[in-house]
């Protein structure tokens, strides 16, 4: 998967940098919208974009992608969080939305969403081990046997999956689950029971315990 | 009290007192004058009764009697005087001239008396004249006044319902009418002047506070990518791992207070202002339903009570925070095997929870960073943005305490 960065903060950037490249992605960075401009003429699959850029709004590189019908997926990484900035930018055609400051598994479970839903048309399947996940159908089958999950467990575990062999603090977990509303704190035992019951649920219909416990700060989804 | 009001109170009880010492004034000096008339007819009957010319006398009837008292000089004197009809016998005001002429040995008292009763219908209507033009007089100026100073405040009242109407998150100019009235002008154009520093003042304003957040989440969100690639990192000890989740949930609370605090900023700027018609039973099903997990954790029962559909117009992301917030506040400060209630009116809402007896005072409750040391993680400023969504969006929000039981009310 061939990405863009659009990042003016050299520090950011990097650190996303190493993030797309260590899950096997090519990448690369431009720092203001003038190169973002030109770079975007090489045909990225998805580019990440910053909006206040020094010389300019980002919203232009979505201006441009769309015009010129690119099939690049746009994730827009800000950090104005009000509505009208969001309804804007996807109203022009971004794919989603994510404001500053965020959790990188949080990037990484959107990166992965947008490649299915861009490039597979939301048809591909997220397949570990015994689990088999449609995401357009909401439906998860161990060992070919479906699995009843509400849809905040259904999420979690793709979130997981999205983002397994990596250690996610319960911080994160939370952020991720409170996306759809404003919330301020508090989240841990909501997580705690979460987890809890998802994990309840995966082992009774007979799926290996991946969800580990890292030191009681957070989970790793692995069958390592 | 209305300025036209007001003005024409004034002008009427001024009218009344300087009419009423007018009319007065006038009458007496009428009265003057014809008693003035009298007393020349009197001296003139008196000369012709000197005269001893009394038959020729028709107009006044003279009586002579003799005093037992010396005087040297003639002295006169004028009065009114009512006099009994000797045939209708009816009483009549009459004019009495009564002068005493010293002879030799006595006096002569002379009285002469003079109708008046044709004078009076004429000061009558004289008076009459004196009341009533007058009043009429001061109606139609009262009424021509009171049109002109209406007619001449209408840019005035414009002006104060532009005004009622002004609100600074909406675009359009306030373009308030040009007068010829030079206050009124020079009014307007401090206004218009007015307006358009407040519309800028409040762009800059939230143009502030974008930037503020712009300049502390990017930092932040830096600090957030590097401690993610820190923890994510093989052959940490425990020890290490610990310390880095410590950092990434003090940066997240970090993020969170000032994510709260333009949130805040942003209530204060009135930032949420488009409204829409929000179902309250049906927002707090769903949120519920969202806090499942938790309620179940902590065996909480609870119950709705819908007697009745509870809608109303505000913002809809500030309503499903402002439920939010009550609900995980609810949840938050009960008691294992503790109950929320939930009582949904027409025009009003309850939520209720099993809680400590502690007492907490209301205004304190409702203040920013009221942290409880039961739950330090808290931020302590959920209740302030409950009360501030509630400020703007005209719900009036109370507190009370009955035993264990702490009861927010919402009336709409």
């Amino acid at each position: 998967m061939k990405i863009l960065i659009v990042e003016d903060e050299p520090q950011l950037a990097q650190s996303v940098q190493h993030f797309i490249i260590s899950e096997g992605h090519t990448c690369e960075v431009a720092g203001d919208l003038a190169s973002a401009l030109y770079l975007v003429d090489n045909l990225f699959d998805i580019i990440i974009l910053d909006l206040n850029l020094p010389d300019g709004n980002g919203l232009e590189v979505v201006k441009k992608v769309k015009n010129e019908g690119m099939q690049t997926g746009v994730i827009i990484l800000s950090a104005r969080d009000s509505l009208e900035n969001k309804i804007e930018g996807l109203e022009l055609g971004a794919d989603d939305y994510l404001t500053k400051p965020f959790q990188m598994a949080e990037l990484n479970a959107r990166l992965k969403s947008l490649v299915r839903r861009v490039h597979f048309k939301g048809e591909e399947n997220i397949v570990f081990n015994e689990l088999e996940i449609t995401p357009s159908e909401l439906l998860v089958k161990i060992n070919n046997t479906p699995l009843d999950l509400t849809k905040k467990e259904f999420d979690l575990l793709v979130y997981f999956i999205a983002n397994k062999n990596r250690v996610l603090t319960k911080t994160g977990i939370g952020e991720h689950m409170s996306k759809d509303f404003m919330d301020y704190g508090f989240t841990d035992d909501l997580i705690y029971s979460h987890i809890k019951n998802l994990r309840k649920k995966l082992i009774k219909a007979g799926c290996n315990d991946y969800i580990k416990n890292v030191y009681g700060v957070g989970y790793k989804f692995t069958d390592a | 009290m209305k300025l036209l009001t007001k003005t024409g109170l004034n002008f009427i009880s001024a009218s009344i007192f300087f009419f009423f010492i007018g009319s007065l004034g006038g009458y007496y000096f009428i009265r003057f004058a014809v008693n003035k008339m009298f007393n020349n007819e009197l001296l003139e009957a008196q000369s012709q009764v000197d005269h001893h010319n009394n038959s020729c006398l028709t107009y006044a009837d003279v009586s002579i009697d003799t005093l037992q008292i010396q005087i040297n000089k003639t002295q006169h004197a004028f009065t009114d005087t009512i006099i009994q009809d000797k045939t209708t016998s009816n009483y009549e005001f009459y004019r009495k001239l009564t002068y005493l002429k010293p002879t030799d040995k006595q006096t002569i008292r002379y009285t002469i008396v003079r109708s008046t009763a044709p004078s009076d219908l004429m000061v009558m209507k004289f008076t009459l004249m004196l009341t009533v033009f007058p009043v009429i007089f001061f109606l139609i100026l009262y009424l021509v006044n009171r049109a002109s100073t209406k007619y001449s405040l209408s840019v005035f009242y414009d002006t104060i319902n532009k005004l009622k109407a002004f609100d600074v998150n909406k675009d359009n100019r306030l373009d308030l009418m040009t007068s010829d009235i030079d206050e009124f002008e020079q009014l307007n154009e401090v206004f218009n002047a007015m307006d358009k520093k407040i519309k800028e003042d409040y762009i800059r304003l939230k143009e502030y506070t974008g930037n503020t957040s712009h300049e502390l989440q990017t930092p932040l969100a830096i600090i957030n990518a590097k401690l993610d690639e820190l923890i994510q990192a093989d052959n940490l000890t425990e020890e290490q791992i610990k310390t880095i989740a410590g950092l990434i949930e003090t940066t997240n609370r970090l993020s969170k207070t000032n994510q709260a605090l333009i949130f805040l900023a942003k209530l204060d700027n009135r930032v949420f202002a488009d409204a829409e018609m929000v179902n309250f039973n049906e927002l707090i099903r769903k949120q519920l339903e969202n806090l499942e997990p938790l309620i179940d954790e902590a065996d909480l029962k609870v119950d709705i009570i819908s007697r009745s559909q509870l809608s109303s117009t505000m913002n809809m992301s500030l309503a499903h925070t402002l439920i939010l917030n009550l609900l995980k506040n609810a949840i938050r400060h009960n008691i294992k095997n503790g109950f929320i209630k939930v009582l949904i009116d027409n025009n009003s809402l309850k939520i209720s929870n099993s809680g400590l007896a502690v007492t907490y005072e209301p205004e304190k409750l409702f203040g920013r960073f009221q942290k409880n040391s039961q739950h330090p993680q808290s931020l302590g400023i959920g209740l302030s943005i409950v009360k501030r969504i509630c400020d703007i969006s005209g719900i009036s929000i109370s507190y009370q305490q009955e035993g264990s039981e702490h009861i927010f009310e919402l009336k709409f």
